[in-house]
């Protein structure tokens, strides 16, 4: 029970900060759990309905047929969830919000449930039902796929009946899913009606008093609106309150950008209703005309508190337009999803007898609704088994339907002639066993002509076969398809490039025999699962270089480059469009046909695929504008589901930012026939879209210095162009912040040029660099100004004696706004200000002077009381503070006849002294408050040790101001003398958890809490070492400084369980022994040497040296880390390095360094490698410089091999002069 | 213009990779006695890689291992390291450990630095085993025409080894040659 109540407080720690989606007080995880934030007859608020098999005969008769589940009053008691028997349903899932555990804890999955319409029990027997618990991985942290993965069968009758199970469940980075799945046994039966109420998954043990919640209800059940259109957002909110009516607020949130556009009061009125809990239910309505186009969502407060929402979504639009075939609008369009549930059906089953209803949705409403997100071009899957099953046996059934959908639609279809490459990893037997699991899309009949290379094999028909099939697309629905591609990413696995020249040249020939306005694209090259993007390319120009003359287009999908700004990377979209055109015989236009995965630049997703197609408004509108700049003539990126927000509905899934900035892009380019770019600064992407006999024209730009830059407009009028933000909302301010989001320009084409060309930018300034001296040593961190993660280079002047490096590569990767701290011994006489430049890709991105912080006055701790120094507080009282036998002992001697106790563990209300530890008090040095607003508290530890015991035992009180309350096996004396009191008290400094380095250096400070009462009145004052009493439990900057002694350190730096890991020997090279660099492990080859000595400064240092003879083979240090599974995230290398010799660059070159992680069990978890690439020129790099590495660890890894040296490819010297690590909790 | 760029590599799951180890010469000298003789790597011609014993933690130098890829053919190969104390040395003609177990040729070895007696194999006992040297199960002499010098070389394995100790001074560099070619595999008994 404890255990558990731990585990809950923990979880609210982090709710406070976290999104709504992770557990509220009440420890309740999902939305609407009683069912009654639904109108009768609605949608169900918090609960997607995704069917998994609709057959697709019933399907195919009425495509504009949309499947809802939907609230019922007849509920156990009040509302409860109807799942409909739909004709043709044989299989769903309810999915329910994502959910995020942050702790190990116990969770509850309960609910009550039963059959809608009375069953029989053969009947009942034939409906399957069971609740799927899986975690998505975070596959940047080496997770496997559904690191859980867990459920529970139940068994509804026709009365209700309670079901529930418990799950012991681990934190996870990524987050948790709870799915009601359901089907029938029989391929053509249909899942029967189903009520449920009730639905909790909650920690065990949680506060039964239940939260606050809302439902925001848009009364367009899609969620979209025009401009124009009037917006009703129903309320139904479920309050803790009696009164009989309740007023919340509701703000309205652009969630591109977070910023608040309009605020509402909202009356509710109680509702008589049972809502099962002591909740009671209100209801309201707001009305409003929209102001602005984009991407919404709501926010409510309920007494100033921030109550837990669910719906409120939704987007305003721009009318759909529709563009001229190949014009830059026409370029924007996105992947349908696969058309049949491949994977969703068993084996005994023809999954091609189904259709896969996302959400719920008709066939015609989604293309509806793509048409509105600015599409205008669908990429269509020609799964070769959806159209030929059988040898020479044609059908038009399962396809048909969409393409008759799209053509209603005003949607151009990119149709995949074949669908998948027909390439599979392994052999024959393995595409036999995968062809019987029913999975196939090609038809069984193509086995036979099976294709064996060295590992893959792949089918590869003869092309009179492919013809065929080929000839009935083309009769069948070729004056619908207006762009042709042939099998998606041939070149994974071991197709043939022959072969599939020879399929091109066929589909080249026949295709623009029919239909000569039609494009013809090859290649289809993929930089999917890290393959070399253009590998592809140079064995179709090995095989026939004039491949390029069957074709009008080169499609390629940039997976990993997708973006000219990409995790800190630059022009990787830019890079991979033209290295795959510069392999082309002759110049073609390229195509982006598929992109599932654009990272946002902002928030990075967590690299998985749900995850990372949820895609951001900027980044979808980068995506395209850069690839129209760069010659791109369509652009099918996207998959459907980007267009729809993860988030729980409250009916259909609302639209997402990716839809409204597709339709906000495509209305902008109405008109527009090509597109000129404006090279204004690398970082600029800047470009004016024009209409062929149009004067008018847009412009575009935007800013990718993670800084930006703020864009004077107010010459805009001079000029006579307006400005438009990213959903086209004019902007009328003199001034912009010109980053990530692109800004519009319309007016002439020339004075749009002239505008963009000429108008200011001031560039922003990206980082501050904090220095603070102490004693000997400076320690040096930078604060990120920019929010985005990635790796500055920063620059120092003048400091070549003054003990500190020329250049630190500060890395934000780990912590977006500070850097590891760096600490260098200084030489004096040290400047009062350093200066400093920052640069980015080596270009100069800003630059300041940082005035030193002076630490006076340290203090030391002694080794026993005789030495320790007395020291006097604020207002006399005296303490004195040393170290034994593993403990930190602290005196303190108070003048105070009137002793109080507390009432209870509020110690401070009583008399007491309160001790403050901050355990890196040089981390994010700029900050004074102990906590802030978004969570992110300082690791200060606040010990508090009555005089007395409080009324009601507590004697002592440990509080982490990260992680909260905990015990502590401190020991404390209190003795009351003539004048007052004295304590001593002893903390083991192994409670002393340091977040990521044990430093000698500790802040502290000591308070006194003096209670007297005065005429029945408590007077409390306040006293202190530092000169900020009372506020110590919150502010930190006054805080004394001590230096702990030396083996307190040694002491600490064996116990793993202070930090996390072990720490590296001889990180400093110090041990040096005839050459050999102690505790190190390290291979010397031919040609290279590792040697430890004194360099021409008398520093002690490794000299790796490689010659251009040498082996191919690292020259690297290596050392075995050991680490406490799962307590720590990341981990941050800080090497100091120089060059000594000429650094020769070539292609993968550089200083190295590897992780390669290991379970307890020595599982091989695989392994990370980070080169930071030296260039030609070496002379900047022949200063001291030091580069930080940051490395994500696998949960389940409990060793770390280390290796840091030079690549293979790396000729020259480099001197080391020391490594050092943190670890990131 | 000078850059630098980052290039981060995650590859999960996957081996380091290694050549055919099992066509490696494999020298293995390791500091005995109680206290034990830790070493110095210097430094070795092309095709000789020598580490330090990792897998022995607190002791991993009292443990160096020079390995060379091998061709059909002699080559003389060197590496040279430092005692960090005097002391003995137990010096270890072998082959990696490795699925296919292959047969290592050596001959002709000279140390300066130290004293290392018959490392050209042709001086032997009766028994046809070469003097001064130890030899762990069917490590053997060959005495044919295909020496690379004299007579005889000898052939070892993993698990067929030859071994001599010798002493080493404090801080002398130590020098080792030898000449060794790939020897086919061993045949199974």
């Amino acid at each position: 029970m404890i255990k558990n109540l731990i585990c809950l407080s923990l979880l609210l720690v982090v709710a406070g900060y976290t999104c709504a989606d992770e557990v509220g007080r009440d420890g309740v995880f999902n939305y609407n759990s009683t069912m009654d934030l639904g109108s009768v007859g609605d949608g169900v608020p918090g609960y997607r309905y995704v069917i998994n098999r609709l057959r697709r005969k019933v399907a195919a008769a009425d495509i504009a047929k949309s499947y809802l589940i939907k609230t019922s009053d007849k509920g156990k008691p009040g509302n409860a969830m109807f799942i409909p028997h739909y004709a043709g349903v044989n299989a769903y899932q309810v999915e329910l919000n994502d959910i995020y555990i942050h702790e190990d804890c116990e969770v509850e999955i309960s609910f009550d449930a039963r059959f809608a319409e009375n069953l029989n029990s053969e009947e009942m027997n034939n409906n399957k039902f069971k609740i799927d618990f899986r975690c998505m991985p975070n596959l940047d942290l080496g997770e496997r796929y559904y690191p859980m993965l867990n459920g529970i069968n139940f068994r509804p009758t026709n009365e209700w009946k309670k079901f529930s199970k418990r799950f012991k469940v681990k934190k996870q980075d990524n987050f948790y899913n709870v799915w009601i799945t359901a089907f029938n046994d029989l391929a053509t039966g249909d899942v029967a009606g189903l009520y449920v109420d009730n639905f909790f998954v909650r920690v065990v043990a949680a506060d039964k008093k239940r939260d606050d919640e809302v439902a925001v209800i848009p009364d367009n059940i899609d969620s979209i609106y025009m401009m124009g259109e009037e917006i009703s957002l129903k309320v139904r909110a479920l309050l803790n309150s009696n009164d009989n009516s309740a007023k919340i607020k509701l703000t309205l949130v652009a969630d591109h950008s977070n910023d608040i556009v309009k605020t509402f009061e909202v009356d509710l009125q109680k509702q008589e209703s049972d809502t099962g809990d002591s909740r009671k239910l209100y209801t309201g309505m707001v009305k409003f005309k929209p102001e602005l186009y984009g991407s919404f969502v709501t926010d409510t407060y309920f007494a100033d508190n921030s109550l837990k929402t669910v719906g409120g979504d939704y987007v305003v639009l721009h009318e759909p337009v529709r563009h001229p075939r190949l014009s830059p609008g026409w370029r924007i369009g996105y992947n349908s999803l696969d058309p049949c549930p491949r994977g969703r059906t068993r084996a005994t089953l023809d999954y091609t007898d189904y259709y896969f209803y996302q959400a719920g949705r008709s066939i015609d409403d989604r293309s509806k609704l793509a048409r509105l997100a600015g599409m205008n071009l669908t990429r269509f899957w020609g799964t070769w088994r959806y159209i030929e099953p059988k040898e020479n046996e044609f059908r038009s059934d399962v396809v048909g339907p969409f393409m008759d959908s799209f053509k209603n639609n005003n949607i151009d279809v990119m149709f995949i002639v074949a669908g998948v490459s027909l390439s599979l990893h392994g052999n024959k037997d393995k595409l036999e066993s995968y062809v019987k699991s029913g999975k196939s899309m090609v038809p069984p009949y193509l086995n036979k002509y099976y294709f064996q290379a060295k590992r893959q094999g792949s089918i590869q028909p003869p092309v009179e076969v492919y013809e065929r099939f080929l000839d009935y697309i083309i009769k069948a629905w070729g004056k619908d398809i207006a762009v042709w591609e042939l099998f998606n990413e041939p070149g994974l696995g071991q197709f043939s490039p022959q072969k599939y020249i020879d399929y091109l040249k066929v589909t080249y020939k026949d295709v623009k025999a029919k239909f000569p306005e039609a494009q013809v694209l090859g290649n289809g090259v993929t930089g999917d699962f890290g393959m070399n993007v253009v590998g592809w390319c140079e064995d179709l120009n090995k095989a026939d270089p004039n491949y390029v003359d069957y074709l009008d287009g080169i499609a390629f999908h940039p997976y990993a480059g997708e973006l000219d700004y990409r995790k800190g990377q630059y022009f990787l979209h830019t890079q991979t469009i033209a290295n795959i055109a510069n392999t082309l015989k002759k110049k073609k236009p390229l195509w982006n046909t598929e992109c599932y995965y654009i990272l946002n630049s902002r928030k990075p997703q967590k690299n998985f695929g749900m995850n990372l197609s949820e895609i951001g408004a900027s980044e979808m509108q980068r995506h395209h504008l850069e690839g129209i700049s760069n010659g791109l003539m369509g652009i099918t990126a996207i998959t459907e589901n980007s267009l729809y927000k993860r988030k729980s509905p409250v009916t259909f899934p609302a639209p997402s930012q990716a839809f409204a900035a597709g339709n906000a892009l495509s209305y902008m380019l109405k008109g527009m026939d090509d597109i000129e770019v404006i090279n204004r600064n690398k970082y600029i992407k800047a470009g004016v879209f024009y209409g062929k006999g149009n004067k008018g024209g847009v412009g575009f730009i935007y800013d990718l210095r993670p800084s930006g830059s703020d864009w004077d407009v107010s010459e805009a009028n001079k000029y006579g162009v307006d400005v438009f933000d990213l959903y086209g909302n004019k902007v009328s301010a003199k001034k912009a912040f010109l980053t990530y989001e692109p800004f519009y320009v319309k007016g002439e084409v020339g004075k749009i040029k002239e505008f963009l060309s000429r108008s200011k930018l001031m560039v922003k300034d990206a980082l501050h660099v904090n220095a603070r001296i102490f004693d000997d040593r400076i320690f040096i961190e930078g604060k990120n100004l920019t929010g985005a993660k990635g790796v500055f280079e920063i620059r120092f002047s003048d400091v070549e004696n003054a003990g500190i490096p020329a250049k630190i590569f500060m890395n934000f990767n780990a912590d977006a706004k500070y850097s590891p701290v760096s600490e260098y011994k200084i030489k004096r006489p040290f400047p009062d200000k350093i200066k400093w430049s920052a640069y980015l890709n080596g270009d100069e991105i800003g630059g300041g002077e940082t005035a030193v912080a002076v630490t006076k006055n340290t203090h030391h701790i002694s080794n026993s009381e005789d030495n320790a120094e007395l020291l006097t507080l604020s207002a006399g009282s005296t303490a004195k503070i040393w170290s034994e036998d593993g403990l930190l002992n602290i005196a303190v001697s108070v003048e105070d006849k009137d002793i109080v106790a507390a009432k209870d563990s509020s110690l401070w209300t009583g008399d007491a002294v309160e001790v403050f530890i901050d355990a890196d008090p040089f981390n994010e040095m700029d900050r004074n408050e102990i906590t802030n607003s978004a969570g992110h508290n300082l690791n200060v530890y606040q010990y508090i040790f009555p005089v007395k015991p409080a009324l009601d035992g507590t004697k002592l009180l440990l509080i982490n101001k990260i992680t909260g309350k905990q015990a502590s096996a401190a020991l404390v004396e209190s003795k009351l003398n003539d004048n007052g009191y004295t304590i001593t008290a002893k903390i083991p400094w192994s409670e002393i958890k340091f977040t990521d380095s044990i430093n000698d250096i500790v802040g502290f400070d000591i308070e006194i809490d003096k209670i007297d009462s005065v005429a029945n009145k408590v007077k409390t004052v306040k006293e202190s070492l530092g000169n900020n009493p009372g506020k110590s439990y919150a502010q930190r900057s006054h805080y004394k400084i001590f230096r702990l002694p030396q083996d307190v350190i040694e002491f600490l730096k064996k116990k793993i369980t202070s930090l996390g890991g072990s720490f590296l020997d001889n990180s400093e090279f110090l041990n040096i022994e005839y050459g050999d660099v102690v505790d190190w492990s390290y291979a010397v080859s031919g040609g290279t040497t590792i040697k430890g000595l004194k360099n021409s400064d008398d520093k002690a240092v490794v000299l790796l040296s490689r010659d251009k003879n040498s082996d191919k083979v690292n020259a690297e240090l290596k050392q075995e880390l050991e680490i406490i599974p799962a307590s720590v995230k990341k981990v941050i290398v800080q090497i100091l390095a120089r060059s000594v010799a000429p650094i020769v660059e070539n292609k993968d070159t550089g200083l190295t360094v590897e992780f390669v992680y290991y379970t307890d069990k020595r599982k091989n978890l695989g392994h990370e490698v980070i080169n930071y690439m030296f260039a030609k020129d070496h002379e900047d790099l022949n200063q001291w410089t030091e580069l930080q590495y940051v490395f994500s660890v696998p949960s389940t890894a409990a060793r770390i091999v280390f290796n840091a040296g030079m690549t293979s490819k790396l000729f020259g010297s480099v001197e080391l002069d020391r490594i050092s690590i943190r670890y990131v909790r | 213009m000078r850059k630098l760029f980052i290039i981060i590599f995650v590859v999960l799951g996957s081996a380091v990779f290694a050549g055919d180890r099992s066509k490696e010469a494999r020298i293995d000298l390791v500091g005995f006695g109680n206290e034990k003789v830790a070493m110095a790597i210097d430094k070795c011609s092309a095709g000789v890689t020598v580490s330090k014993a990792s897998w022995l933690k607190d002791e991993i130098d009292t443990r160096i291992v020079a390995s060379a890829n091998l061709s059909d053919s002699w080559r003389e190969y060197t590496f040279s390291f430092i005692p960090k104390k005097s002391g003995m040395i137990d010096f270890n003609l072998m082959g990696n450990a490795t699925k296919k177990a292959n047969w290592i040729f050596y001959d002709n070895i000279t140390i300066d630095g130290a004293v290392l007696v018959n490392g050209d194999f042709e001086d032997l006992a009766k028994d046809g085993k070469p003097v001064n040297w130890s030899i762990v199960n069917d490590a053997c002499v060959v005495n044919d025409s295909g020496a690379q010098s004299g007579k005889a070389f000898i052939k070892a394995s993993h698990n067929n080894r030859l071994s001599q100790n010798f002493k080493v001074e404090e801080g002398k560099l130590v020098v080792v040659k030898f000449w060794a070619k790939f020897g086919g595999p061993v045949e199974s008994k």
